[in-house]
């Protein structure tokens, strides 16, 4: 009988110690990481519908490797590498995520999924009673996804991986998915976990950047109560997702399926479509977030830490959101000085379109100084104008980065 | 230089299209509001400007009462037949009030 060693008897124990130390490192670190993002979930710091699944899944996949048929470490979840179609069709047959990778990941469909779901919860009527302010204030907010790019440029990252990373700044996670899909195929996967990751920033961060920027006798400000409240019929918002798909993806065809997936949502609600709503805002929406939660942790293997890009990643995520969310209130100031103190400069920041994340954060930093200030009206408009602001950088990104890489 | 010039040129686009996105909000807005609602105050002014009375035409009795209200204009001021009686009898009645406040001269 041959003789039966631990490491080939507990595969994932065994690889540990044959794929060298920086390996045996990386999956401890990712083990461990995985295993704190769950805590964080469960404690509710981070989103737990992305943080439980996307936290198990990278601390299942390094503890999962085995040896494959022809000697080379690997596992049975997914393959991402995998380009030849008759090895794809045979990994489809074996690794369980693989369908789910290919048939949705790798294509974009669970981005514009979660997209039809911002699309079905949002309401527009806020971005439509204000729509010149909304828009200024989330252009903005855009800051860290135009500054970036030149400064990883000049770290020694490529054009098209600069565009990516910087679209970290948006804040949209769909959106940076989508663009790196399409611009950087090689750190798609890093930079949408980082991105995810960085998101739960604007809960925790935002506020500490409020009060570091925005004294507190002008952050309790309430802003003067519209001269006229014109009510916002569904049908002007029908109309306007009509309008807006349609003249976006004349002038984006490439980030057509982003546009059209938004305002599809949007459509839907207002032309009150209960049954696809409930359909769209339900099932769709939370399963799509948690498969794309899932498939980030899965794809979060020891050799994606070891890339040495990853470092830069991590610094260029956090400097483009930060360098948003000073964006956001600079453009609040802006319409302070010119409404002559009237405005209340930490709506800015909603203009950073994590909705509704960046909107409640805004209100509640007013609240904390002023309780009766109520500013989420005017937050909800910038935030959702941001959505359109990013989806907007996107298409510019995607269609103009090819030029420019000539 | 080259990511330079691209985030130039990027947010230059990016601007223009977010206003070029919310003129349109704007025109749907202006386009299905209800009628009274699309005269903002600014039309108001601009109408005001060009009314006859910023004009200096003469501010007369009729142009009020097709302007205003027929009945209100009545209930203040009377049919204009009966102009002359009115007024001679708020003229008494003025008189009585002032007697009553001041006393008889």
């Amino acid at each position: 009988m041959e003789k039966i060693d631990l490491g080939t008897l507990f595969p994932g124990i065994g690889t540990l110690f044959t794929g060298g130390t920086d390996v045996f490192l990386a999956r401890i670190a990712l083990i461990a990481l995985g295993l704190f993002l769950v805590y964080l979930g469960k404690k509710k710091i981070l989103e737990p519908l992305l943080m439980i699944p996307m936290g198990l899944g990278m601390a299942t996949i390094n503890s999962a490797v085995m040896v494959l048929p022809g000697g080379k470490q690997g596992n049975l979840f997914v393959d991402p590498l995998v380009t030849d179609t008759t090895e794809l069709f045979n990994i489809l047959q074996i690794d369980w995520l693989q369908p789910i990778y290919t048939f949705t990941f790798s294509n974009g469909l669970i981005a514009c999924c979660i997209f039809m779901g911002i699309g079905v919860l949002l309401d527009v009527g806020y971005m439509l009673r204000r729509p010149f302010l909304s828009i200024f204030l989330a252009l903005f907010a855009e800051m860290g996804t135009f500054l970036v790019v030149p400064i990883a440029s000049a770290m020694g990252m490529s054009l098209a991986d600069s565009a990516s990373i910087a679209m970290v700044g948006g804040a949209d996670g769909p959106m940076v998915l989508f663009t790196s899909m399409i611009l950087s195929k090689d750190l798609f996967v890093p930079i949408t976990i980082v991105a995810y990751l960085y998101l739960g920033f604007t809960y925790g961060g935002y506020p500490y950047l409020i009060k570091l920027l925005v004294p507190k006798h002008i952050r309790g400000i309430q802003p003067p109560p519209p001269k006229k409240v014109n009510k916002i019929s569904s049908s002007q918002k029908l109309l306007f997702a009509v309008v807006m798909c349609v003249i976006l993806c004349l002038l984006f065809p490439v980030a057509a399926p982003l546009f059209f997936s938004l305002f599809l949502g949007v459509a839907v609600r207002e032309a009150d479509i209960a049954p696809v709503v409930d359909f769209i805002k339900g099932p769709l929406l939370y399963g799509s977030t948690f498969f794309l939660g899932l498939l980030l942790g899965i794809l979060c293997e020891a050799h994606l830490i070891l890339n040495p890009k990853i470092l830069p990643l991590l610094l260029l995520g956090i400097l483009a959101l930060l360098l948003s969310g000073i964006g956001g209130l600079l453009g609040g100031y802006i319409v302070y000085w010119w409404t002559g103190g009237k405005f209340n400069p930490v709506i800015g920041i909603a203009g950073v379109s994590c909705v509704p994340s960046t909107a409640k954060v805004a209100q509640k930093a007013v609240t904390e100084v002023n309780p009766k200030a109520i500013i989420l009206q005017d937050a909800l408009g910038a935030n959702i104008s941001g959505v359109i602001t990013t989806a907007i950088i996107t298409g510019l990104y995607v269609t103009l980065i090819p030029y420019f890489m000539k | 230089m080259n990511a330079s010039y691209f985030v130039l040129v990027a947010a230059v686009l990016t601007f223009a299209t977010g206003f070029f996105v919310a003129t349109i909000i704007w025109g749907i807005k202006m386009l299905l509001a209800p009628k009274e609602e699309r005269v903002s105050s600014k039309s108001v002014h601009l109408l005001h400007i060009f009314s006859p009375h910023c004009f200096g035409a003469s501010h007369n009795d009729n142009y009020s009462v097709d302007a205003v209200n027929k009945e209100l204009f009545r209930y203040y001021h009377g049919n204009s037949d009966s102009k002359s009686e009115s007024v001679s009898n708020e003229s008494v009645i003025n008189k009585e009030l002032y007697n009553y406040y001041h006393g008889k001269n």
